[in-house]
């Protein structure tokens, strides 16, 4: 026996099950029906409902089947005559507690209660209504807390803390006074409460729900037509965390956005993927507009487009195809990235094609290849679900808990479940700051400084002695790291030299540490910030053969995609260098001559250089930073590809309008290099083309050849050229995996690049 | 020919909508009517409610009159079937229970935003409310519940069918509901 170790007998029947498991798993996996209220997936189970309850032979008792584990032999009933009764008494008294009133909730028509309601025939309680006076919380801008609907399941207070990990809500009071109370009797809106919305998720009745969406669910779902909701299985586009969502849909709008429990991670999102999304109140553009005399025009999209492929021809005629760049947003659809740059490079003749956070990956390529050699294509970075194993997470410039609320979540569970340590590195306070057990902050700029000193102290402590390892590199390793003695470390980074040696000695005796950066590093431009990093993880022991465990924390939901497909100057689709075979490869694919590689760069592109650029934002809100805005005005012609009206829009010579997240279908390739399905959820503006449809009319007006026409096709020309990417696409998701030769991390050179040299 | 049997409808604490409801049954309003005769009812506006075989009673008990013709009704009908959420639930009518009586009757009669002068009638002719609002079965036994707010004129067609069936109607499936 493997697997299934164990027999029990339910309602007669001998089935298998798995010693560990509860009653109520084996019974699920059966397919056993088991009416439940409290009980959650990947929730503590408490039985705190009693409407799971089973009958167990050898017992006067009724036995809570969440909550009783099956062992070898065990024999239980879960129908019988006097469980209906039990289990129905129990649901009427749930409803003559509180004050449940279907025809005005929000959630009549997807509530567990109700449900149960109706399928146990209730059609009259024949217990008193108590009426108790309860109130209603809604002060919190997303999530309303309606009291007088709670069964007190405490699903919500248990996803909190044991998926949040923030425990805003717990209980007040006791028995039938007992009531939810978010930070022990605050408003939930003045609460420790980080907005995710996972207790609206998992809340069986109308007691939690999005208050600014209530009732849109109805409209679907009133008269009992529950199937005139549509649930669609996507990916959430607001990081680079990818997680999976079921978007709701209801008269073709997007009602209610919940974690695809399906998916089987951590089932929870952030507010941005869950509530922001739906609230989307900027102006949408539905007409392609052209500036005319200084003003924007409406125009057609034949007009606007002709306009643009004539100012680029004009431009490439007079200053060269250099004189084009294309930036665009990561968080865009795989497809669409990869098209944009075929445009750019093979219709236009560009080299200057990069994403919005192009560099943050440049960065840490350049760090890894310097490391491990620039033959490695592979991602060698540790995985989102390295996360939920870490017993030590170093936090370095990045602030999870605003650019990624999951990641953050994780850390938190991390601290608060398996007690593991948190260091943060970050001149600023941070939404982990309370929850750290150090927090070093190192002068703005000296970053460096202080991973040198964490690795001179560990090589000087002789805290690591044990699991040092010797590399070639090691002597002048060391004889680099001497002059970061405390003193100078100190002194350069205004971190106690006391700090600096706790912080090194942790990490250096954690079993699984995970360092986490973010733009606070890569924005820096440095890539030495990371080989530091990857040295000191090499030095501790920390690497895997084939992986460092440090987690870039990317900006967008494809900023891994973008990197894959070529968005980038540097790297043709596949993480290809410009060698003599590739180049021949694409040309003979696109039919156009592929320009080599250029220091082109999305942040600092030369405004005087680049006379025409194609800005591709989608839905995407680009930070318009002072300078980027700098360079936008001195553009000569700036075309600006988006969804909604912004500062960006204001600045273009063409604005063309675009689909949104929810409008179209493709992939993205999240932080671990997992391609996820976006699929269309609502029908976009009537008049509005898809980006595909857009770049591929350019393209034609710009001389390429027709191709790419459908979604299918495109898919075809990218598994083509980055078979990598093929089985991914072919199936819609799955792991991309990038090769080149077989390398061990650990044969790597260490080496502490010199930041005092520079100073 | 057998004689059809009687039904007689009333209308206690609700807002006639679970009548409208029976309204909704259309074109097979002919065939009930064919089948049973209709006798009291807020409809036919007869008053006073016969003996009948079955009485279907839409509305909360709020008031003495509420009261009066429920046990009017449970006296001289065979069958009772509380017809609506109000009846089986109390629902809506019930919601002024949190507030004191006293309370409820200044906002209704002196407080609201469109009143310049009001004031809470009081005379011995009109019923007095009660202290709590209840659903049907609190006071009397009930035959039958046809939940729903109202209830879709399938289920209700349902339920009449089933009565002349001889048969008490038990709402399963997609017409039993609260909404």
């Amino acid at each position: 026996m493997m697997m299934s170790d164990i027999t029990i007998t339910i309602d007669g029947r001998e089935v298998k099950g798995r010693k560990g498991q509860t009653v109520l798993e084996v019974c699920k996996e059966n397919g056993i029906y088991v009416p439940t209220l409290c009980h959650w997936p990947g929730l503590s189970n408490v039985g705190a409902c009693r409407l799971c309850v089973v009958e167990v032979e050898g017992s006067n008792k009724l036995g809570t089947s969440c909550t009783m584990p099956a062992t070898d032999g065990l024999k239980i009933r879960t129908e019988s005559e006097a469980l209906f009764a039990r289990r129905k008494m129990t649901l009427e008294l749930l409803f003559s507690e509180r004050n449940h009133y279907c025809p005005i909730c929000p959630e009549s028509g997807s509530c567990e209660l109700q449900d149960l309601g109706y399928r146990f025939g209730i059609d009259a309680i024949r217990y008193p209504y108590l009426f108790p006076s309860l109130p209603l919380d809604v002060s919190h801008p997303h999530i309303a807390m309606e009291h007088s609907r709670c069964v007190l399941c405490t699903r919500c207070v248990r996803v909190c803390s044991e998926r949040v990990g923030v425990g805003t809500l717990d209980f007040r009071e006791r028995g039938i006074a007992q009531m939810i109370s978010p930070d022990a009797g605050l408003p939930l809106g003045e609460s420790s409460c980080v907005s995710c919305g996972a207790c609206v998720q998992v809340c069986p009745t109308g007691t939690l729900f999005n208050k600014n969406t209530a009732y849109l669910e109805r409209a679907a779902t009133a008269g009992g037509a529950h199937s005139a909701m549509q649930k669609v299985s996507s990916t959430c586009a607001g990081c680079s965390v990818g997680c999976r969502t079921e978007v709701c849909v209801s008269n073709n709008r997007v009602v209610r956005i919940d974690a695809d429990m399906a998916a089987g991670d951590a089932g929870i999102l952030c507010e941005k993927g869950r509530f922001s999304l739906l609230q989307d109140r900027r102006r949408r553009l539905t007409r392609p507009l052209i500036r005319r005399s200084g003003r924007l025009e409406e125009t057609d999209w034949e007009t606007a487009l002709a306009h643009i492929a004539s100012r680029v021809s004009e431009v490439v005629a007079q200053h060269g195809a250099s004189a084009v760049a294309g930036i665009a947003s990561p968080a865009l659809p795989n497809e669409t990235l990869y098209l944009f740059q075929k445009l750019l490079r093979a219709g236009v003749g560009t080299p200057n094609v990069d994403a919005f956070d192009g560099r943050d990956l440049r960065v840490t390529r350049a760090a890894t290849e310097g490391l491990v050699g620039a033959h490695v294509r592979a991602k060698v970075e540790a995985r989102l679900s390295e996360l939920d194993e870490a017993d030590l997470y170093v936090v370095v410039g990045a602030d999870p808990t605003r650019t990624h609320p999951v990641v953050a979540a994780a850390i938190r569970r991390g601290v608060y479940q398996r007690r593991a340590q948190l260091i943060l590195i970050n001149p600023r306070k941070t939404g982990l700051t309370e929850l750290a057990d150090l927090t070093l902050q190192p002068r703005r700029g000296s970053d460096g400084v202080l991973l040198n000193g964490m690795m001179q102290a560990i090589v000087s402590d002789g805290v690591a002695e044990k699991t040092l390892v010797p590399t070639a590199g090691r002597g002048a390793f060391v004889s680099t790291l001497e002059r970061y003695t405390p003193f100078a470390v100190e002194m350069e980074t205004g971190v106690p030299r006391d700090d600096v040696l706790q912080a090194a000695r942790m990490y250096a005796r954690a079993k699984r540490p995970v360092i986490l950066y973010g733009r606070g590093i890569t924005r820096q431009s440095d890539p030495r910030l990371i080989a530091s990093m990857q040295s000191l993880t090499l030095l501790t022991g920390h690497a895997d053969a084939t992986h460092f465990p440090i987690l870039g924390l990317r900006r967008s939901a494809s900023s891994t995609g973008a990197f894959d497909l070529g968005v980038d100057p540097s790297r043709l689709p596949g993480r290809q260098r410009f060698t003599d075979e590739a180049m021949q490869r694409f040309e003979s694919a696109w039919g156009r001559p592929v320009p080599t590689p250029a220091e082109f760069n999305a942040n600092e592109f030369d405004a005087k250089a680049i006379r025409a650029l194609y800005l591709l934002a989608g839905d995407d809100d680009l930070p318009l930073g002072e300078e980027f805005a700098e360079r936008l005005m001195e553009t000569e012609f700036v075309v600006v590809h988006a969804s909604h009206a912004s500062s960006l829009t204001e600045m273009a010579d063409v604005v063309l309008p675009t689909l949104t997240w929810a409008e179209q279908s493709g992939t993205f390739t999240n932080i671990d290099g997992e391609v996820l399905p976006l699929r269309q959820a609502v029908p976009g503006p009537a008049g509005v083309w898809s980006a595909p449809e857009v770049l591929g009319a350019l393209g034609s007006a710009l001389g390429l050849e027709a191709g790419c026409k459908t979604p299918e096709a495109i898919t075809e020309e990218i598994a083509a050229l980055v078979p990598e990417y093929a089985a991914a696409l072919a199936e819609g998701e799955g792991l991309v995996r990038f090769g080149g030769e077989a390398f061990d991390v650990r044969r790597a050179d260490l080496r502490a690049p010199d930041y005092f040299r520079e100073v | 020919m057998s004689v059809k049997p009687k039904i007689a409808t009333v209308w206690l604490g609700g807002c006639s909508g679970c009548h409208m409801s029976l309204l909704d049954l259309d074109e097979r309003l002919i065939d009930i009517a064919k089948a049973v005769t209709i006798t009291a009812s807020p409809v036919t506006d007869i008053k006073e409610p016969p003996e009948v075989d079955v009485v279907l009673v839409e509305g909360a008990v709020c008031n003495t009159d509420n009261l009066h013709v429920l046990r009017k009704v449970r006296e001289r009908a065979k069958i009772l079937v509380a017809f609506g959420d109000c009846a089986c639930f109390g629902n809506i009518p019930t919601m002024r229970n949190f507030f004191p009586l006293e309370d409820v009757l200044q906002r209704g009669y002196v407080d609201t935003e469109s009143t310049a002068s009001g004031e809470v009638p009081r005379s011995e002719e009109l019923p007095e409310l009660l202290d709590k609002v209840q659903p049907l079965h609190a006071f009397v036994k009930v035959d039958a519940n046809l939940p729903g707010c109202p209830p879709s004129a399938d289920a209700i067609y349902f339920a009449l069918t089933e009565l002349l069936a001889g048969r008490l109607p038990a709402a399963s499936g997609e017409l039993l509901h609260y909404d």
